[in-house]
């Protein structure tokens, strides 16, 4: 991260990455994105209109929320570890793991399909981060499309938005709002606790983002479920498992998953470990 | 005394609360009280007895390793659930979890549950650091400590020693300019001397040590840490079936770090059934 970006990142929360996308390949990302979203997409309208859909980013009526795609695709386990994202991302967590990977659709003509909020308790640190996202766009972002709007400088404040002061007629209303466009492949790396919302998408056009996100290796990603084989299978470096939550490189071993063999350099850097 | 789930002690004053945040630690009198200190010197006293052996052993062919100084200065013991429950009933100390909840949060879990012992006329058996990066919260500490003292102590037993306010430094502490012979220079520490069934909470991000322990007794503690649900605990490793068995109410489920009532439904494992009472507070949950 360069000494910008780390200020802007302080500062305001954000930073804004040009084509971002490009070290993965944005037609890459397209495809199997719409390849998921054409096996998922049947059962969300089921739920839909059955009142039974659950779950993160607005998922409902107005979105489609994929889960776990980094589980399905390795193009975006390769996202997840994308070289232009994952320097910046070890500057502002320290030791991360990617914790998920998520696509996203709003669609035209729907409502927001959340409200103001911050994703995590204000838990702050005078180097790092307790959690950043990453949203990529998958194509061309105009200020109608229901973008993801956030209020610079509030990943600072104790306290969360007012989020039942601006919400459906007002929640446009926020002071010192802004809504984030860009182009395709761009994306933007942010800080959770900085207040944010999506707004509705008055235009014709589906909002198609991938999000990732990133924490400490500290923080609980697998638990009891043993990492998928195509996640196990893509991570061959130490590095590789580290960033997917299974056996850290630095720090403690305690954490790391003891249903996944480690691999053989990895064991040596184990054995070297105090705890 | 039976344990139970039921509060019906207080939190912190606001007094304790202010002291808490200014200088990191509390003291809390006789907080071993509705378990009692004889059943956890007892229990202390059995363990000891089983892993003696195999530290001595250790100690002899320099195979120690573990945490809080394991080795020829202290021995580390941690406890056997399928044989004596304790140190589970002690974590659930109705004394101490107001305070445990007011500082870390109502997302509570217990982390480690120890036993240590730091052996009459031994070397300080640790140096001065912290446990954690200096992470903060307006309201909540991100990890906190209870020891409860077994014994009486004073000031020559090696006790544990902070310096009192350091959790708000940025920085850890001058470990090599304060080590050996001048441990116990560091300025402003401060000694833990208190009576047998006392306990001290303190926030892990103060600097702390132990020291040498030039008395003819041994100093025993009883160790706890409390994070919040959100930090990983067992990983792949199943909850022992004995500690599944003795948390048979949510928030017990929720203090062994296996389904959350505070916090996510995500965070529960799934290789231990739900009490029926808990599913219905995980199903009610959006994540």
């Amino acid at each position: 991260m360069t000494s910008e970006q780390r200020k802007q990142m302080d500062e305001e929360g954000y930073v804004l990455l040009e084509n971002a996308i490009e070290p993965v390949g944005l037609n890459r990302v397209r495809e199997a994105y719409e390849r998921i979203q054409s096996q998922t997409e049947a059962k969300w309208r089921e739920d839909v209109v059955l009142g039974a859909a659950k779950g993160g980013y607005g998922h409902g009526p107005n979105a489609h929320t994929m889960s776990r795609v980094d589980e399905m695709d390795t193009v975006f386990l390769d996202l997840s570890a994308n070289p232009v994202v994952l320097p910046l991302v070890e500057d502002i967590i320290g030791q991360p793991q990617s914790m998920s990977v998520t696509a996203h659709c709003h669609h035209a003509g729907t409502r927001a399909h959340t409200n103001w909020h911050r994703d995590w308790p204000p838990w702050t640190h005078h180097t790092w981060i307790i959690k950043a996202k990453i949203f990529y766009f998958l194509d061309d972002q105009t200020e109608d499309m229901g973008c993801f709007s956030i209020v610079p400088g509030t990943h600072i404040l104790p306290d969360g938005p007012p989020k039942d002061r601006y919400r459906d007629e007002s929640l446009e209303d926020m002071p010192g709002m802004k809504r984030i466009t860009g182009k395709a492949g761009d994306a933007i790396l942010w800080n959770v606790l900085m207040w944010h919302t999506g707004t509705a998408n008055t235009s014709s056009k589906d909002r198609r983002i991938v999000i990732g996100s990133y924490q400490p290796f500290w923080v609980k990603k697998w638990v009891s479920r043993t990492p998928p084989p195509l996640v196990v299978a893509w991570a061959d470096t130490p590095r590789k498992r580290e960033l997917q939550g299974i056996h850290a490189v630095e720090g403690r071993a305690s954490y790391d998953r003891t249903d996944v063999p480690y691999l053989p350099e990895h064991e040596e850097l184990v054995k070297l470990k105090k705890f | 005394m039976a344990v139970t789930d039921v509060a019906v002690y207080p939190p912190p004053t606001a007094e304790e609360r202010a002291f808490y945040d200014a200088h990191g630690y509390l003291i809390i009198p006789n907080a071993v009280e509705p378990i009692g200190i004889d059943r956890l010197r007892s229990g202390f006293e059995m363990r000891e007895r089983e892993l003696k052996p195999d530290w001595e052993k250790s100690v002899r062919e320099g195979t120690f390793k573990g945490g809080y100084g394991n080795g020829p200065d202290a021995h580390t013991m941690s406890p056997d659930f399928d044989t004596d429950t304790t140190l589970l009933d002690i974590a659930n100390n109705p004394r101490i979890l107001p305070y445990v909840e007011n500082i870390t949060g109502s997302d509570y879990q217990v982390m480690e549950m120890l036993y240590h012992n730091h052996h009459a006329g031994a070397k300080a058996h640790t140096g001065w650091h912290r446990d954690w990066p200096p992470w903060s919260h307006p309201q909540f500490t991100l990890k906190i400590k209870v020891f409860y003292f077994l014994d009486d102590q004073d000031e020559t037993m090696g006790c544990f020693s902070l310096v009192p306010g350091t959790h708000k430094n940025p920085e850890g502490p001058p470990k090599n300019t304060y080590k050996g012979e001048t441990l116990e220079h560091m300025p402003h520490m401060k000694k833990m001397a208190f009576k047998a069934g006392d306990a001290i909470l303190w926030d892990v991000v103060c600097w702390h040590t132990g020291c040498a322990n030039t008395s003819p007794r041994d100093r025993r503690l009883a160790i706890f840490g409390y994070m919040p649900f959100f930090v990983k605990k067992y990983g792949a490793r199943a909850p022992q079936q004995s500690v599944v068995d003795w948390a048979d109410t949510p928030m017990k489920r929720q203090l062994m770090g296996i389904h959350c009532v505070h916090g996510r439904r995500g965070w529960d494992r799934t290789d231990v059934p739900y009490l029926p009472e808990h599913e219905e507070i995980a199903m009610a949950k959006k994540l």
